[in-house]
């Protein structure tokens, strides 16, 4: 009897691999950790893991940081060289303006001087707050923060404000031993309880998708010029009152509106290796008062504010109202 | 074509992964174009797409993606998914392209990140992270895309160098069946 002819079982038995049961396994994992980042909120794991991800690519951070800065004077110094004629002239206007201004602040400063010696004011706002330095962006282009160089080894956490010189650039989001993230009060998922400052007028500062900053909920009942200076009102608990957020460059209203739609231009930018200070505890003194609160109750602006607090920090949640 | 599982490749590969991984912490955080950010990891995983090894572009798209993940401020998890998935459709779809700088591969590269950046994009926006569609598909999308692809192109000559030392087997070359024919 012919022995059949059939097909080897010793040949080719290692079947070239698909790639199909790893994608099915990754996938799951990549569902899993999503699904846990989102439920764990701020804290949990995967935050954890990222925070140890973050303390052991600082000096890699650091260096990057550190050799792109030269790069970053020089783009500035491109966009100077490029800057239109109507900027120019905006510009030497401002110019004018600030000289002015300089000369009647230094003799406020003097008198300021005279009043802080004898009332022995240690600062204006008395903030307690810790340096830090910006050791550089977000990596993703889809959301506005920066990366400090300090985390909870330094008694920081999430929702801790961060300013500079200017005013507020932010709040921490997420917090790692050695490092911090900022949020930037211009990222579209920010919010600020804010005020005009000349009439009080309160409202809620947010950031937008194209970088700028929108304050809404200003009724239309109050008094709002292009020019304003925009601060902190205190609500939350997460900004201490009266810090400068920036200034009121337009104000629209149509017939029938009840809030003003106003743009504002920001006070503060964020650079790298720029010195900024995370405020660590707020007095009594630098918290809304219950007039404040009423007030922009009767404006809507302090449910939004809430809101928008609570969703980037439990502490607000915890002091406000 | 495929990596070919010696000493020289897997350095060429290690190298890759490292360069990208450090260019991504240090560097690509420095630099932003019109709401756009370079990708580093996203270039990595368009390079072992064009490997056309199926199992490794995927295994190597979820790690790319974990890498961004745990590097920015995202959520965690939802670049590793994109980014596996898309490994394995496109390893499939362009197995025949070679790597290098070559117009096709430069053209399936520049549909692979303009696919992942929209899909990205819009999976942000239905997780209301992002508030505006048309920012976060153009606005950040396209111009991350735009920039990438650029950075890509040095990627792409050093890979393709790679090939041409025999870092990455071209199938190009000769098999040892080719008496057989």
């Amino acid at each position: 009897m012919p022995k059949s002819k059939g097909f080897s079982s010793h040949l080719n038995t290692q079947r070239q691999s698909t790639g199909v049961r790893p994608l099915i396994v990754l996938c799951l994992v990549s569902i899993l950790l999503l699904t846990f980042y989102i439920r764990e909120g701020e804290s949990g794991p995967i935050h954890s893991v990222r925070g140890a991800v973050s303390v052991v690519t600082t000096p890699v951070r650091v260096l990057g940081s550190l050799v792109a800065t030269p790069f970053n004077a020089a783009g500035n110094v491109m966009g100077n060289l490029t800057a239109s004629q109507e900027t120019l002239s905006e510009l030497r206007e401002q110019n004018a303006e600030l000289t002015a201004q300089v000369a009647e602040l230094s003799e406020s400063k003097k008198t300021s001087e005279r009043l802080e010696s004898l009332l022995n004011l240690q600062s204006t706002y008395s903030l307690t707050s810790t340096a830090a330095r910006i050791i550089g962006n977000s990596s993703d282009a889809w959301s506005r923060a920066v990366t400090i160089d300090k985390g909870t080894a330094a008694g920081f956490s999430c929702g801790m404000a961060v300013c500079n010189s200017s005013g507020v650039i932010g709040q921490i989001v997420e917090v790692s031993a050695t490092t911090s993230t900022v949020q930037l009060i211009t990222d579209e998922g920010s919010g600020v309880s804010a005020m005009i400052q000349s009439t009080r007028a309160q409202g809620m500062l947010q950031g937008q998708p194209d970088g700028s900053l929108r304050l809404s909920y200003v009724s239309t009942e109050s008094d709002v010029k292009v020019g304003d200076i925009v601060i902190t009102s205190g609500i939350g608990g997460v900004y201490p009152k009266g810090l400068p957020l920036g200034t009121v460059s337009s104000v629209e209203k149509s017939d029938n509106d009840v809030y003003y739609t106003i743009v504002v231009r920001a006070q503060s930018t964020a650079e790298n290796n720029e010195e900024v200070l995370v405020i660590t505890s707020l007095t009594d003194d630098q918290i809304a008062s219950d007039q404040d609160v009423a007030s922009a109750n009767k404006s809507g602006a302090v449910t939004s504010a809430s809101t928008k607090d609570e969703d980037s920090s439990e502490d607000s949640s915890d002091d406000s109202e | 074509m495929q990596l070919k599982d010696t000493g020289k490749t897997r350095s060429a590969t290690v190298a890759f992964c490292i360069a990208a991984v450090a260019l991504q912490i240090g560097f690509a955080p420095q630099i932003e174009v019109m709401g756009g950010r370079i990708n580093f990891m996203l270039i990595l995983a368009c390079i072992f797409i064009l490997s056309g090894d199926t199992h490794r572009a995927t295994i190597a798209g979820f790690f790319c993606g974990i890498a961004y993940d745990l590097t920015a401020s995202v959520p965690v998890g939802l670049m590793s998914l994109i980014l596996t998935v898309t490994c394995f459709i496109s390893s499939g779809m362009f197995r025949g392209v070679q790597i290098g700088l070559n117009p096709n591969a430069l053209r399936c590269t520049a549909i692979v990140m303009f696919a992942v950046n929209v899909l990205y994009g819009l999976l942000l926006f239905f997780m209301h992270v992002q508030t505006d569609l048309f920012w976060a598909i153009i606005g950040h999308g396209l111009s991350s895309t735009l920039l990438s692809l650029l950075v890509a192109v040095p990627f792409f000559v050093l890979a393709g160098s790679a090939l041409s030392q025999g870092g990455f087997s071209a199938r190009s070359r000769g098999t040892r069946y080719k008496g057989l024919r």
